[in-house]
């Protein structure tokens, strides 16, 4: 166990400063923290509502790691396929897990630093007026489980495929049925052809509705629950695909 | 059993051994996908049982405890014992149309669904979308709901609450509008509490203050203006009955589960009686007893009177039970003081005025159940209580001042005092006064010898009683002109409550009763009106005024003597020496002329 955590470290901290040895970092980061700003305070009329909350703030999230955090995540596995530095990377003395575990905390810990770069928004609302810090650390907590989640999805469907692009555009439309579904949009299609616990089944699987409640501050075990359990689910996938496709 | 249970393992062993060996031989991928395939189904199950088993388990971090159901509820939902269905219409239009209420739903559903859950099932809850011309929307609407237009077409859509218990009683939220979100507990909470206590208890009112809105006493010769009931009736009553009875009632009626006095100027001997009795038989009183009542200004012969405090049988009737009142002295506490703002014009004085106090924690009994929990409470010319010599009762403060307390003679507080002279004149007298107990244990009667003799009947008291006693037979004029000037403190809350049983269309028979009850000769329109419909009037319009007496003598003496005389019995009163908190913080409620209201006003500090 110890090893474990011990060499899931060492690759977590190789992967993490490699971020930030690429413009991938700058990149990701600028518009990252430009596309909150800009949903936040044109699109959510953050300053028109005349509350002091981050809601228009949280509210984009989802939408907008839709697009940001498979963009992280294809190269997880892809691009060390495609160089085949795969190989090298399984002859190390590391078992697959730590290596799966070691690149997924890198990458959430650099949304991470993406999402504590936000900070500034959460002064100006202290600053404006006396919010509620709770719902916003709820919100934070929630946003940060959520983009795990998207990660987790992202990295599995990364180690399927050698091509960068196939990762991005399979795991953003898999994120996107995943946001989608509690939606009574998708809901009401299903109704009509599946038996109940199918729509029930479906609907407990949306990001939206789990996100949506933690961020009114309301620390959900059943969300976090959730957000833990497709992290796992997609972790395990993850690590049959790079033993399944290793060879490849 | 435990051979079975041993045996299992046995049976299963070399099945799963199989298993292993079949599967072993297949090909790597199929085994990689069926892991896959697996581990989904433990995904969503995982989830169908977190969705289901965990609602309940969560950290609440928003500052207020929006998301927490309070202990008050969880009580309440635990001691439904019949079953309570409610029905959520809420119009999935207008979810989409105003995403605001899709986002409400889900806190009301989510809510509800706990408060189910907590019920252990007793309350059921059951969502509709009530879509145009649908059944569900003619139920929705027969129930009371009140829709709300959605677009041009005229198309409406709903998002209200009914609910209704085993004897179809019925109770709705017409629709759940946002700026309430913050009471969403307590607006259902109430509704739920009010279908599973169909019947309400009753609270006994006695009081010489208006209470129940009515005329403002200082503005009746000049046209009269319309006095709002206080807010806190309308509390009372969302929960209970209130009957109110007059001062000279002869006996509490059986049904009232609490006795509420409050500043009773003019108790006769009977009625002391009575609410003696009433208490050594077990009844439960809430008592209000204030030097200065500031609500009840009224005007007096030498103009403003600052209310005289309560009658002295009641006084009495306090001593008996282990508590002295004195109705001359006031208090005043430097430590608690709330600072007022006074004098009109450019430059009004903002100073401290001693006898307004704002108690906070460190003068309020923390573990009392009335007072856990305040924060702050806030007394007008407050009076105080002592412990009576020889007093058989156990007496627990509930509220107390500081030590730098003082004693003001009463007669400073009328006109209108000046609040930089008492702080001047003001002395610490190092001792603790107590404004609020509980008086709990076994007291003698104040009446030792039984009933009082009854005050010589006069003319005008026959009259009154005959009134009070809901009788409707048309009020004789004399009548009228002598009850008016004795009578005119409890006029008003009558007045109230006739207007009450029409304005607010509250279909219950007892307010109309209540307000039927209550009648005098003041708002005779009003009695005619709802004699008519009043379930309990017991004569017919045409009876004669004389028949009605009979009949008001063969009820009330015969109750009166069927009960023994008590000698003593346990007490289980709460005395609080201000009435002023039953107040409204709304500066309409006070006479609006030339009195120390209008001219301090409390300022925050």
């Amino acid at each position: 166990m110890h090893e474990l955590a011990r060499n899931t470290w060492i690759i977590a901290k190789r992967e993490f400063v490699a971020y930030f040895s690429t413009p991938l970092a700058t990149v990701f980061l600028i518009i990252f923290i430009a596309l909150t700003g800009a949903f936040a305070f044109y699109v959510g009329g953050f300053f028109e509502r005349g509350q002091a909350d981050l809601a228009p703030f949280f509210q984009y999230h989802p939408w907008l790691y839709l697009l940001l955090v498979p963009a992280v995540a294809m190269r997880l596995w892809a691009e060390e396929r495609k160089s085949g530095t795969i190989e090298l990377l399984m002859t190390l003395p590391i078992s697959p897990w730590e290596a799966i575990l070691g690149k997924f905390f890198a990458a959430w810990a650099f949304i991470g630093v993406a999402l504590l770069l936000t900070l500034p928004m959460w002064i100006t609302v202290n600053v404006l007026g006396s919010p509620d810090n709770g719902v916003i650390l709820a919100g934070y907590v929630g946003s940060f489980l959520m983009a795990g989640a998207f990660l987790a999805i992202g990295s599995c469907i990364s180690a399927l495929t050698k091509n960068q692009v196939i990762a991005f555009i399979v795991s953003a439309s898999i994120c996107f049925l995943l946001v989608m579904s509690g939606l009574e949009l998708v809901l009401n299609v299903l109704r009509a052809w599946t038996p109940g616990f199918v729509v029930s089944a479906v609907s407990s699987m949306s990001f939206l509705s789990h996100f949506d409640r933690i961020s009114k501050g309301v620390l959900d075990l059943s969300a976090v629950a959730f957000y833990v359990s497709l992290i796992a689910f997609a972790l395990f996938a993850n690590r049959i695909f790079v033993e399944l496709k290793k060879a490849d | 059993m435990q051979s079975i249970l041993d045996r299992v393992p046995e049976v299963l062993r070399p099945a799963s051994d199989w298993l292993v060996a079949r599967c072993a031989r297949l090909p790597r991928h199929t085994l990689a996908w069926a892991s896959i395939g697996l581990a989904l189904i433990l995904l969503l199950s995982v989830n169908l049982f977190a969705s289901s088993a965990l609602r309940n388990a969560k950290a609440d971090l928003t500052q207020q405890r929006l998301f927490t159901i309070s202990d008050g509820t969880r009580a309440m939902l635990r001691s439904v014992d019949e079953p309570i269905s409610l029905r959520l219409y809420f119009s999935k239009r207008l979810g989409e149309a105003a995403s605001v209420y899709g986002r409400y739903f889900e806190r009301v559903r989510a809510l509800l669904q706990q408060y189910s859950d907590l019920s252990g099932g007793r309350v059921e809850l059951a969502i509709f979308d009530p879509e145009p011309f649908s059944d569900a929307e003619d139920k929705a609407v027969g129930a009371g709901l009140r829709g709300v237009r959605l677009n041009q077409d005229g198309e409406v859509g709903y998002f209200g609450l009914v609910g209704s218990n085993s004897t179809d009683t019925d109770a709705t939220i017409p629709f759940f509008t946002t700026d309430r979100e913050a009471f969403l507990e307590y607006d259902l909470t109430k509704l739920i509490y009010t279908l599973a206590n169909p019947k309400k208890r009753v609270v006994g009112l006695i009081t010489s203050l208006p209470l129940d809105g009515g005329m403002n006493p200082m503005a009746m010769m000049g046209g009269g203006r319309q006095l709002p009931p206080q807010m806190i009736m309308e509390q009372i009553r969302d929960f209970f009955d209130v009957k109110t009875l007059a001062q000279d009632v002869k006996e509490i009626p059986a049904d009232v589960d609490v006795l509420m006095v409050a500043q009773p100027d003019k108790l006769t001997p009977e009625a002391a009686y009575a609410i003696d009795q009433y208490v050594l038989g077990g009844g439960k009183i809430l008592a209000l007893v204030d030097p200065v009542a500031e609500m009840g200004g009224r005007m007096g012969p030498m103009g403003m009177m600052g209310g005289g405090g309560p009658s002295p049988e009641f006084v009495k009737l306090l001593k008996a039970w282990g508590v002295d009142f004195d109705a001359s002295k006031a208090v005043g506490d430097i430590a608690n003081a709330r600072r007022v703002q006074f004098g009109g014009g450019a430059r009004p004085t903002v100073t401290e005025y001693v006898a307004w106090l704002g108690l906070d924690r460190r003068s309020i009994d923390e573990k009392d159940v009335l007072s856990g929990g305040i924060e702050r409470l806030n007394l007008a010319s407050a009076g105080f209580l002592s412990k009576a010599e020889g007093a058989t009762t156990q007496v627990t403060p509930i509220l107390v001042t500081s030590p730098q307390a003082m004693q003001i003679p009463a007669e400073k507080f009328s006109g209108a005092p000046d609040p930089v002279a008492l702080l001047r004149a003001y002395k610490p007298e190092g001792k603790l006064l107590m404004l609020a107990a509980r008086i709990a244990g076994t007291a003698n009667s104040a009446y030792p010898d039984g009933m009082p003799k009854p005050v010589p009947a006069k003319a005008e008291g026959d009259d009154k009683a005959k009134q009070d006693d809901a009788k409707p037979d048309a009020p004789k004029p004399d009548a009228a002109k002598d009850a008016k000037p004795e009578d005119d403190k409890s006029a008003p809350p009558k007045d109230a409550n006739a207007k009450d049983a029409k304005a607010k269309d509250t279909k219950s028979k007892d307010t109309k009763a209540k307000g039927d009850n209550s009648a005098t000769a003041k708002d005779a329109k009003a009695k005619g009106d709802n004699s008519a419909t009043a379930k309990d009037a017991k004569p017919k319009d045409g009876k004669s005024a004389a028949a009605a007496d009979g009949k008001a003598k063969e009820e009330k003496p015969e109750g009166a003597e069927a009960k023994p005389h008590k000698a003593s019995g346990r007490v289980n009163a709460i005395v609080i020496a201000d009435t002023d908190l039953l107040a409204s913080p709304t500066p309409a409620t006070r006479p609006s002329s030339s009195t120390r209201s209008t001219t301090c006003r409390a300022r925050t500090r």
